[in-house]
């Protein structure tokens, strides 16, 4: 009984938590067909990947399914409300990614599935995104977002950085990278017409951190380091289940 | 903290120094061209990303964004997904936070 409540909360958790994740948008109608279809191409073996090993792992990691419900939710919720920053342009809203985070805990082929739901849901109910354009998102924040940010984690865990910084950099790289991934598809559409996709994606990149994404990027960063933190202090033995740390030896860092 | 640590620390806080600088530089050029991001500036207070830099750089490139297919974005039928979304979203992190956190 208590094994069939956890699977159906998974699985109300990735058909509605994971609406989250509309950091960067694309929306309906802005990629051609062919730059669609490309992206669809390139996000679909890592969306099986990750798949497969969700599959794999539920297995051999005891509360790896709620872990991933909850992780979803998470990144749902962190996306799903806009934060108010005030830059370049003034007043302007924008959503964080939350794929550093999931990363760090569900690893990076594992939150593109995770990402690539939300993404669904968005934009089948949420008027965010689109079906059309579902394949250039999964590759900007599910992809590009996820392994950024898991790089970054794990970059700052073999400097022997604290839990803290693990998520911290994690966080802002892995939004950065979003935006990076939002840029050069938008860039791309440039090619062929005569302007030049370096200026475009370069210009794109910098009108999004100049206005919202600079500061908010931070803020995720800080947010996913406490949460990284917070877990590694009072419930290590996740950390362990994951593979993330190696028993408490890890604590003289 | 040690030295290399601090070495480190010093190197990625001025890479992102570097980066912000190189943005900030490029975010004063497109506004001093007449580019898309004045057009942010004259948004509407507290426009999303989504529209005000996504949407207009795609117009300006000739793919207008247009309606989803399936549009919610009517009345408060929005609204009322998102905050049914909200709350579904902030009952499972409880749930399986309790789960995870409390009762192992």
């Amino acid at each position: 009984m208590k094994r069939l409540l956890s699977i159906i909360f998974v699985g109300f958790t990735l058909l509605f938590l994971p609406h989250a994740v509309y950091a960067m948008h694309i929306t309906e109608g802005i990629l051609p067909p062919k730059w669609a279809i490309l992206w669809f191409l390139v996000a679909a073996p890592f969306v099986a990947i990750g798949t497969y090993k969700i599959k794999k792992r539920r297995k051999a990691i005891p509360g790896y399914m709620p872990l991933i419900g909850m992780i979803g939710a998470a990144v749902f919720v962190f996306s799903c409300f806009p934060v108010p920053v005030i830059a370049l342009n003034g007043m302007a809203t924008a959503h964080p990614a939350g794929t550093g985070m999931s990363a760090i805990f569900l690893g990076p082929f594992v939150s593109v599935p995770v990402a690539g739901i939300a993404l669904l849901i968005q934009a089948l109910f949420l008027a965010h995104g689109g079906l059309t354009t579902l394949g250039g998102n999964i590759f900007s924040m599910g992809i590009l977002g996820s392994f950024s940010g898991y790089f970054a984690f794990w970059t700052a865990k073999k400097l022997r950085l604290s839990p803290f910084w693990w998520g911290f950099f994690a966080g802002i790289v892995a939004d950065i990278f979003t935006y990076l991934g939002t840029s050069i598809e938008l860039g791309l559409l440039v090619v062929g017409k005569g302007d030049s996709f370096f200026k475009a994606a370069g210009e794109i990149f910098a009108a999004f951190m100049m206005t919202t994404q600079g500061p908010l990027c931070i803020l995720e960063g800080v947010v996913t380091g406490f949460i990284v933190s917070y877990v590694y202090n009072h419930r290590p033995s996740i950390l362990v289940e994951l593979g993330i740390t190696e028993g408490r030896t890890i604590a003289q860092i | 903290m040690r030295k290399s640590k601090k070495i480190i620390m010093a190197f990625l806080l001025i890479t992102i120094a570097i980066v912000g600088a190189y943005c900030h530089a490029l975010g004063r050029f497109a506004v001093a061209n007449n580019t898309p991001l004045r057009g942010a500036e004259e948004q509407e207070a507290w426009t999303g990303i989504d529209v005000s830099i996504v949407g207009k750089y795609a117009t300006n490139f000739g793919r207008p964004p247009r309606n989803p297919y399936i549009n919610t974005d009517r009345g408060d039928l929005l609204l009322c997904l998102f905050t049914l979304g909200g709350s579904i979203g902030g009952f499972i992190i409880g749930y399986n936070w309790h789960k995870l956190m409390k009762s192992r």
